[in-house]
């Protein structure tokens, strides 16, 4: 890059999105969404059914005009450029693939587009069918291939012009469960070989966590959560998010005291101390939503006096843990996870035990906005 | 089991009765064949002394030849002119997003449900003044209104099975619109597209309310030619004229079938 241009995260953005906004008549597919995505990052776009990650691809690709806010590609604003002057390479869902040309011909088609000469082609043709490991099949119809196959072709069309940005809308969809875990990880090397920078559409959240150096929690138009894998499970800025991301028990508290060592709360159950999530502010008083892991739940068998009493509704065998599911005092459940040899996972249905949580884990969200 | 024998029967009385009808529909036409090669002067039927003069009479005829190549001229120049008008307006009407989108889809089909005769009237008064009546440029024109609905449906029908995402595919791997349109979404049409081409052919080869009332006195159609001398001059070679009509229409209904089922399994 030849100007050295500093945005917020102080690296250098490939791409960043400012306030974009599209609405379709009264729904508002984009609403207001700004991210930076830096050099050969893999970030996944990540949301329930209509949550506007494919209009936010759309907006990306060019296919969709914004309504409002800018997007730049290396500090250049192409929120008007067409679509096939981007240099923006995209797999489509269902692939895409054009019927009517082979496999060569498939991924010959953007060299041939921007002039490239004859020979130059097929020796990148070749490259990227080598690259996407699916060499011999040149002259095969894309009618011949199976769904993993020609998924291959359509990354190979993809990355043959070497486009600074690789979009994916949900590329492993239409696969079948061990074709799709297999192909997460070859996708996940290639990209890194490459140093691809990726933007990756899925409502998968295990896809979107196995792959991502970042993932965008999309809801309703807007990004959530803007964080690593790792952030958004052990951090979630909402309860949406913690919802969204892994197991998590969500119940509704009151706020008794603000200390500095965190919020002491009044839940139906007993009290309880849980740590705000950055940004927001609470009084006294105020109703909050409340969020705990599972797994950061410790079970204690007997009646002891510092936890919350509770009694063992059923524990259910998954593998490597067992689910304890607690009826509380107000009758509402929780759900724990304890270790298979642990005592607490044999215990029978009745019995008593007792719950806590360190304050750390207990999420404190404001409430109404899950 | 008597419950397979049940239908057996039944489709075997329903087969009966379509061809039934089936014959009843087609005799007519069929009944011109052995009339074209009676020996007699006049239509007679059934037909004595089989010969096949009245053939030779019709190859022979200066103006019935004149009127078969003006036909096939016609008819040529509007499956060029109404394919590319239709096929455009077709991919417009489905990929456009431009308003009167669906006025435009009333209006270029609406001559499909309009009575050939109020059409033939219309074009006849508009023609006139012009001087467009008996022209080649006039024929065209007027059976171009006839035929682009045949392409525009046609070529509907492919572009329906071409998913959008492809030519969004092709956008995205640097083509412009129109080479997209030329490299991707044309190909993948071709057999609606011909289809079309072949349908608009039949339109204006069969076509006989417009031709009577625009044709000139040096160029008419066959089918005008046919409604003169079934007044005039009513000989077999007319039979003759017809079967070799027939043939032409149904050959090009076997192609038009031949292409769809291209495009069904392509
Ligand atoms: N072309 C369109 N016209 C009108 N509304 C649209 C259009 N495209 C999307 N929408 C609306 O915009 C919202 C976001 O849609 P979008 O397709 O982006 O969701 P998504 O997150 O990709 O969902 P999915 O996971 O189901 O693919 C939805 O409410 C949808 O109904
Ligand atoms: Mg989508």
């Amino acid at each position: 890059m030849m100007t050295p241009h500093k945005n917020q995260g102080g690296d250098s953005a490939a791409l960043s999105i400012r306030s974009l906004v599209k609405r379709y008549g009264s729904v508002v597919a984009t609403d207001g969404v700004s991210l930076d995505v830096s050099a050969g990052e893999f970030m996944s776009l990540l949301g329930p059914s209509g949550s506007g990650k494919t209009t936010l691809l759309m907006l990306l690709a060019g296919f969709e005009v914004a309504d409002g806010g800018e997007i730049r590609m290396r500090d250049r604003d192409i929120s008007r450029v067409p679509p096939n002057k981007r240099d923006i390479g995209m797999v489509f869902q269902r692939y895409a693939l054009f019927p009517h040309m082979s496999v060569a011909q498939n991924v010959a088609f953007p060299l041939r587009m921007r002039g490239v000469a004859k020979a130059d082609r097929e020796a990148r043709v070749r490259a990227a069918l080598e690259t996407v490991e699916l060499t011999g099949y040149l002259d095969r119809m894309p009618a011949q291939l199976s769904g993993g196959q020609q998924q291959r072709v359509a990354l190979a069309r993809a990355i043959v012009f070497e486009p600074g940005i690789l979009l994916m809308d949900e590329p492993l969809g239409a696969l079948d469960r061990k074709l799709r875990k297999h192909m997460q990880v070859e996708l996940k090397e290639l990209q890194g070989r490459l140093g691809a920078t990726v933007i990756y559409v899925t409502h998968d959240q295990e896809e979107a966590l196995a792959m991502s150096d970042r993932v965008a929690i999309i809801n309703a138009g807007r990004i959530e959560q803007l964080a690593t894998p790792r952030e958004l499970y052990d951090a979630p800025a909402s309860a949406f998010v913690g919802d969204f991301i892994g197991e998590i028990n969500l119940f509704d508290a009151k706020v008794e005291e603000l200390e500095s060592g965190g919020i002491k709360l009044a839940s139906g159950f007993g009290p309880l101390t849980g740590t705000p999530v950055p940004g927001a502010t609470f009084s006294r008083g105020q109703k909050v939503h409340v969020g705990i892991r599972p797994e950061r739940i410790a079970v204690r068998a007997g009646a002891a006096s510092d936890g919350w009493q509770a009694g063992i509704r059923q524990t259910i065998f998954n593998g490597s843990n067992v689910t304890v599911y607690a009826t509380m005092q107000d009758g509402q459940e929780l759900r724990a996870t304890v270790a298979p040899n642990d005592r607490e996972a044999s215990l029978a249905r009745g019995e008593a035990i007792s719950l806590s949580a360190a304050p750390r884990d207990v999420f404190v969200f404001p409430a109404g906005a899950a | 089991m008597p419950d397979a024998l049940g239908t057996r029967a039944f489709r075997i009385a329903f087969a009966a009765c379509c061809a039934l009808i089936l014959f009843y529909l087609l005799l007519p036409t069929l009944l011109v064949f052995p009339i074209s090669l009676g020996g007699d002067p006049y239509i007679r039927f059934p037909p004595r002394n089989l010969t096949l003069d009245w053939y030779g009479a019709y190859f022979n005829d200066p103006e019935w030849r004149a009127a078969t190549f003006f036909s096939l001229k016609i008819a040529l120049l509007t499956a060029v002119f109404s394919t590319a008008i239709g096929t455009a307006a077709s991919i417009a009407m489905a990929r456009g997003s431009f308003p009167g989108r669906r006025l435009l889809g009333v209006i270029v089909l609406a001559p499909l449900i309009t009575p050939h005769v109020v059409v033939a009237l219309a074009l006849y008064f508009q023609f006139a003044p012009l001087g467009l009546v008996g022209t080649t440029a006039g024929f065209v024109a007027a059976h171009c209104v006839l035929a682009v609905p045949y392409v525009v449906l046609m070529t509907s029908a492919a572009l329906a099975g071409v998913d959008p995402s492809l030519e969004m595919a092709a956008l995205n791997c640097g083509a412009s619109r129109w080479r997209a349109l030329w490299e991707v979404t044309l190909p993948l049409i071709l057999p609606g597209v011909a289809a079309g081409a072949l349908f608009a052919f039949l339109t204006s080869f069969d076509e006989t309310v417009v031709s009577f009332f625009i044709s000139g006195v040096d160029n008419k159609t066959i089918t005008r030619k046919i409604f003169e001398d079934v007044d005039f001059n009513l000989t077999p070679v007319i039979a003759a004229v017809s079967v070799v009509f027939v043939l032409v229409t149904v050959a090009l209904m076997v192609a038009v079938n031949l292409t769809q089922r291209g495009m069904k399994r392509g």
